[in-house]
This record gives C-alpha cells, structure tokens and sequence, in this order.
C-alpha cells in the first residue's frame, strides 16, 4: 500500500486534489457584505477607554456609541478608508488597531528579506571555503596504523 | 512578628548569595575547588531563607495581618481560604518573592543534581552565575518591592481585598505559578551557557546536562500560557482568549525562542553545528522573560493584565541591559572557539529543516517583539501614542504559523546530513494522503477560505507524521521486549506528542477565530432565542451571596442545561464585575455574557446579553494538556543512550559498511 501512494504519479494525484480542493474552497469565500465589512471595521476600531481591545469586544458605553456610528456610516455609503479616516479624525491615530504607519509594515519586511540574504551568502561562503582538502598518502598511513593498534590502547 | 520573620528570611537569602558569590569567585578564580565544592552549600541557605520569607508573608495573609501593607492591599477578612493563599501572587511584592522562592529552589535542585561535580569549574561558574540572578530579586525585596513593608499610619481593621478579577477563579492557583516554573526555570540552560563561555569549554556537554531543565522549564512555560488564555475566556468577558496584549506577548516571547533553542540544541548535539545561534537563542530567551517582566511589572505598556505598577522598572531594564551586554560580550570573546566543525550539507536534511525551523521562529518572535515595544519607541521620540492590535500580528503570524505547520510535517522524516531521493516519497505518503482526505472532507463539509484550509490540512499532515513516528517507536519498543508505552517516552518520541498538542492548538485556535458568531440580545423571562444551532432560554433572575461576593446572576438553559452568567461585587466596592458562562463541548462552545442589566434586577426585569458561538475552543485546551505532558514524557530517559557516553564495541577489523549502533532510530 505504502510503497504504491509512493510511486511518483500517486504524489501527482495528489497535488492535483490538494490543488483542486483548495481552489474550491476558497473562491466560496464571502463577499463584502454589509455585516462583514461592520464586523470588520468593528474589529479594528479600538474601544477609546479600554486597554487594546476593540470596540467588537467591549461593553463601555463609548464602544457602543462607536458602534452604532460605524453602521451608521456604513449605511450612509461612506468606504472602509473614509470610516478608518473619520475615526483617525475624530479620535485620534491610535483607535485604529490596525496601525497605519507605514513603518511598521515595512520593518518586517525588510527586516526578513535582510536575514533570508545574509544567510543565504553566508551559507554560500561557508559551502565554499567548507571543501574538505584531499586525502593524502599520510592521512591513510596514520589511520591505518590507528586501526592496527590493539582496542582501547590509548592513541 | 510576621514582617520581622520575613525581612529575616530575605536578609539570610541576600547574605548567604552574597557570601557564596564571594566564596566561589575566590574559589574559580584561586583555582581552589574545596571553596567551589563548597560554594553549594550557601545556595541551600538562600532557599532555606526564601522558604522562611514565603512562611512568614502567607501566615501574614492566613491570619490577615494588615500591619504589613501588602496584606492591607491585597486580603480582607471575608477573603475565602484559597484566595487568602493565592494572594501571595495576587500584588507585585509578593509576586517577586514567588518568583525568588522558585528561582532559589531551581538554583539549589541544579546544586543537589550536579553534587558529585561540584569542584567542576563549570558548576561553579553557573552556580554563581544563578546566585548572582537570585541576589538582584533578594536586593529588589530589600528595597523597591518590600513585600513585607509595614502599613503607613494606623493599621487598618479590614482590607481592601484582592482584584475582583483574581478571586474569582481556581486559576490564579496554577497559571502563575506554572507561568513563574516556565520563566524561572530557563535560568538554569542560561547559567550553565554563561559558565561554558567563561571556562572555555564551549562543547556540547553543558546541552545534554541541562536538557531536562530547559524542557520541563518549556513544559511548564506552555501550560502557563494556556492556562493563562483560558482563564482570560473565563473572566474577560468578551469570548476571546488571545487579543495580542503586551503581556500575553511578554509570555509568548521567551517561548519562541525557547522552543527555536530546543530544536536547534539537538542540531548542535548530532552536528556540532549552530553553536553561536544557540548560546544566542539562551540569552534571548532569558533576557526576554526579564523583559516580559519589566513591560508587565513597570507600567510602561497599558494592558488589562498589568494588576500592578511600580518603581522597580528601572532595575528590571537595567538587569535586561546587563544581561543582553554579558551574553554578547562573552560570545564575542569566545568567538574563536565557536567556531563550527562542519556544515550543512544538504538543505535537504534534518538539520537544514531545523534551521529553517529556527528562522521562522525567530521571525516570529520578531515580529511579535517589533508590534510589542514599537509604540513604546514611538510614544518616546514623537510623544505620539500608537496602537497595534491584532491586524498587524496576525498579518504576520498567521503565515508563519502556517509555514510552521508545513515543517513540522516534514522534519521529523527527514534523515541527519542528506536525504537520499524517495526516502521523503516513502515515508511521507501516507501522512500526505490522510492530510489530503481531510482537507477534501473539510472542503465537502463546507469550510471556505484558503487559512484554515491550509492550517486544518497542514494540521493533519502534522500529526499524522507525528503518529507515524509513535506507532514506529512503539513497533521498535515491542520488537526489544519493551512495553508500547515506551513509543510514547523519550526524547523524540515525547517531542512527537508535543507535536500533536502542538497541532490540536492550532485546530482549535483557527476554527475558533475563523468561524466565530455573535449576537447581543435582549431577552425577556420565558423568552427563547434560537442561536447557531443552540436554543438559549432566559429563567429569570437570582441573587446569590458569599461573604466575600455579592452577585446577581441570570438563569438560562442552553440546549436545556442551566448556565448563569452574572454581574458580581467584591468585598463591599461599587463596581460590577461581569462574570461569564461558558457552555463548552467538543463542537463548540456556546459563549454568555452579561451585556446591559438593571442596577438590581428584580425576578421579573429582562436582561441584555452577549452570546458567542465558537467551534472547537476546547481542543485548545485539551491541546495544552497534551503539549506540556508531551513535554514531560521528552524529559524522561528514552531507549537510547547518551551521545557522551563512551562505546565499549570495538572498531571493526575490515573496511567496510560503518556498524550501526543499536537502537538507531529508522
């Protein structure tokens, strides 16, 4: 069984209903709708008197109020950077959860691509310079006169 | 008489880290090993005083002993029992010296374990390596964190007794305490990788000898981080159990790079490679629970776990800039003996696995880091405030965990040095055939969007290669006349159960977040609500009354079980206290909480209310269960014998095939 899900054309198979079912599964995926973009703007909307959660997770008054503003805008028209501009506005560069210095996006990007070139090179150095030198007649001579010498006698 | 016991017990603690500081610098840098051997012995001394401290100030809370103001803070007289107990931990004081008391007995067990080598340079080093750490925590309670200070002016006759939050909950029993073993615990790796740097003897013997220190430590670290997250879904309020919380983070950081360390240790053990990383992943590891404490402990980062705020924030950050200055210092001098006898030579392999393993971690912890201290960086210059919320970590992190996944399916199959071709076709096509019949399940039962796709087949491609290995470890223990059960005990073996744990979490974490629902209802007595699938019956209300509580909780059946979510009041204060009820299963858990109510609801009054539906929350914390057993079980002798210990077969005559030794994992 194992040796017949090994064969070559079994893992082509596979990538092929690997392929076709992630392909069916996610061009189902929700459209935009009118709940959804409030939940999401709910969610990245930070509650102004609690401590990092957003206004989707808390109870104060001020979350509900900012709440019911987001549907509020929502069902005038305005888009999701209009609201996120609005609240900017309103209440100030951090009730966004979601941060918007573009700083802070870019760092790890950057960061990452930085690391991933470094080692790169640096494994390519390593693999360079890491050639073991030839074996010479006197490196045989003295391993074979290690493995004559009786077990356990001291080198 | 209990602030006279206690100040007793820490001034012991002090002077007897000092004096064996003194005793065992004189020794080392003497060359006299009978002051090293005997170096241990102060070590006792400050457990014996830290264990006198720990007496006197729960004594203090038992008997509420309001002369001491840490008790006047945090105990009342109709604190319950337990909680009189758990208030050691409930205030920052007596958290430094739950944190002293189990660093001191960490420091004394790796004294009692390393008993017979105690004149070894080594052991010495890093004995005074960890007495120097305990002797910064004793000096923090003889000054700015003083748990047994007296009350200023008249001593109270009650008092105010403990964060609501923190009596409400068997939790507070076990999620800091495991928390503290976890951060506490990896003092130990780090000593002995501070006293490897200093004698010089950079080999691979100070790993093997402090193993079992960094996985129990690791095992302990992740049990406190789940126990921690699902005491905050029981109390928060809000059905989450994650929200990205510099604190949470503070506690996720060390684990990172603690579990990058313990996979890339064993690539230094097989290979002699990485060793650089290594020593740097320790130093990460033990400056960011010093860090962690310091964004916790300080006040710098507003967060709804900081229960406490205080003057020792600059000590803490002064430790961190030591340690971070030493570890980089001593690696740099050493340097030279660092250096690595090979190299990788195939990315196809084990070790190639393992570091990239370690890459995606460290990325990990990077970001998590970059997201948790850069509004503390941006607040400095720009005197700006900044938030960053989950948005910004899950970017991140949701492919990086997926990318996890993806190696942790593969690596455990894969040979040391090079995988020949078709080892990988054979071994993985199984587990790749039951990943991909339950993705094709999962996508015929309707679940959409390529995250959890990915993340449930990755899932169980993990963990049907983590079965993979058990069921062959079990065949291989039989087969020696072992039990099975020696398939599950053991390095590697427990480090595939980890796995399992590991992916159960991962299940858990992304049905949860990905197919949540909720609704805010109001509802009238008698009223039925249909909700996802659960029918939610509002009773009515009723009162209920302790001596140290007061609360108000609404009756409703869930699928026709009662559950009473409440809004309680603690020790008399003003305020109400949501208190959630969870009705939890192996689908999902249906979510309550109390949104709006009357001030003082009468039977007849109606009650508005939160309600959360999440699939599979329980496997999170099931998933903890395993993961930290599994942690344990890795910790416990396998089959196979150390690498360090000599082999009595002698080398064979004749050139020919390398003997493999018995008991060579496939």
């Amino acid at each position: 069984m194992t040796a017949l899900l090994a064969r070559p054309w079994s893992w082509v198979l596979l990538a092929a209903v690997v392929a076709t079912s992630l392909a069916v599964g996610s061009v189902h995926a929700t459209p935009a709708t009118r709940a959804a973009r409030i939940s999401y703007l709910e969610s990245i909307i930070k509650c102004p008197v609690c401590d990092n959660i957003s206004i989707a997770q808390s109870d104060s008054q001020q979350a509900q109020d900012l709440r019911a503003r987001v549907v509020q805008l929502v069902d005038a028209g305005s888009s999701d950077q209009a609201i996120e501009r609005y609240v900017v506005a309103q209440l100030g560069t951090d009730e966004l959860l979601r941060p918007t210095s573009p700083v802070i996006w870019l760092l790890p990007i950057v960061g990452g691509a930085l690391a991933v070139a470094g080692l790169v090179a640096a494994l390519l150095r390593r693999r360079r310079i890491g050639v073991p030198p030839a074996v010479v007649a006197a490196d045989e001579a003295l391993v074979a006169a290690a493995r004559s010498a009786p077990p356990g006698a001291a080198p | 008489m209990n602030a006279t016991l206690g100040h007793a017990g820490v001034l012991l603690s002090t002077f007897a880290s000092l004096a064996g500081m003194a005793t065992l610098a004189v020794g080392l840098l003497r060359h006299r090993p009978d002051l090293v051997a005997r170096g241990r012995v102060y070590v006792y001394v400050a457990l014996g005083g830290m264990l006198l401290a720990t007496f006197a100030l729960e004594h203090a809370l038992l008997t509420h002993d309001f002369s001491l103001a840490f008790v006047a803070a945090d105990n009342s007289r109709q604190t319950p029992l337990l909680f009189s107990v758990t208030g050691m931990w409930s205030g920052l004081q007596g958290s430094i010296l739950l944190w002293s008391l189990i660093l001191a007995g960490y420091i004394a067990f790796a004294a009692f374990h390393f008993r017979r080598r105690a004149s070894d340079p080594l052991v010495g080093w890093a004995l005074l390596v960890g007495l120097a750490v305990s002797c910064f925590f004793f000096c923090l309670m003889l000054g700015p964190s003083d748990p047994f200070a007296a009350t200023v002016g008249a001593v109270p006759a009650d008092g105010t007794g403990p964060n609501p939050l923190l009596q409400d909950n068997l939790l507070i029993a076990f999620h800091p305490v495991f928390l503290y073993l976890g951060f506490v615990g990896f003092t130990v790796p780090f000593a002995f990788a501070i006293a490897s740097l200093v004698t010089g003897r950079v080999g691979e013997g100070w790993l093997l000898e402090t193993r079992r220190f960094t996985v129990l430590a690791w095992s302990a670290l992740t049990l406190g981080i789940v126990l921690g997250a699902w005491w905050s879904y029981q109390e928060l309020g809000w059905g989450g159990f994650w929200g990205w919380d510099p604190v949470e983070n503070a506690a996720l950081l060390p684990w990172l790079t603690a579990t990058a360390y313990i996979h890339s240790a064993m690539v230094q053990e097989r290979r002699g490679l990485l060793r650089v990383w290594n020593i740097s992943l320790l130093v990460a590891t033990f400056s960011l629970t010093i860090l962690g404490t310091f964004l916790t402990r300080s006040g710098v980062t507003q967060s709804v776990h900081s229960f406490t705020s205080s003057g020792i924030g600059p000590a803490l950050i002064g430790l961190f800039a030591a340690v971070v200055a030493l570890g980089v210092g001593l690696i740099g001098w050493r340097g030279d003996r660092l250096h690595a006898s090979g190299t990788i030579d195939s990315p196809v392999s084990r070790e190639g696995a393992f570091l990239v393993n370690n890459l995606l971690f460290a990325a990990f912890a990077a970001v998590v880091l970059l997201g948790t201290v850069f509004p503390l960086f941006v607040q400095a210059i720009d005197q700006q405030s900044l938030t960053i919320g989950r948005p910004f970590f899950d970017a991140f992190t949701v492919p990086l965990g997926i990318a996890l996944l993806f190696f942790m399916s593969v690596a455990p199959v894969l040979p040391w040095r090079k995988a020949a071709p078709g080892v990988l076709r054979r071994r993985l096509a199984v587990p790749a055939w039951i990943a991909t019949a339950v993705l094709v399940a999962c996508v015929a039962a309707g679940v959409r969007g390529l995250t959890p796709l990915a993340a449930f087949g990755l899932g169980a491609f993990a963990a049907a290669v983590a079965g993979r290995q058990l069921v062959l470890a079990g065949v291989a223990a039989h087969r020696h006349g072992f039990g099975l059960w020696r398939g599950i005990v053991g390095r590697a073996n427990g480090g595939m159960v980890v796995h399992i744990g590991i992916v159960v979490i991962a299940v858990g974490m992304t049905a949860a977040t990905s197919f949540a629902h909720s609704t805010e209802k109001t509802f009238r007595p008698g009223e039925t609500v249909v909700f996802d699938g659960h029918r939610l019956a509002f009773v009515g209300w009723r009162k209920v009354s302790t001596p140290s509580e007061v609360a108000s909780e609404a009756v409703f059946t869930v699928d026709g079980a009662r559950f009473s979510p409440g809004i309680g009041t603690f020790d008399g204060s003003l305020e109400g206290t949501p208190i959630p009820a969870v009705d939890s299963s192996v689908v999902d858990d249906v979510y309550l909480s109390i949104a709006s109510a009357p001030a003082d609801p009468r039977p007849g009054d109606g009650v508005t209310l939160d309600v959360y539906v999440q699939p599979l929350v329980l496997w999170l914390w099931v998933g903890g269960g395993i993961t930290a057993g599994g942690g344990v079980l890795s910790a416990l002798p396998g089959r196979r014998r150390r690498p360090t210990d000599r082999v009595p077969a002698p080398i064979p005559e004749t050139l020919g095939e390398a003997p493999v030794p018995a008991g060579a994992p496939a």
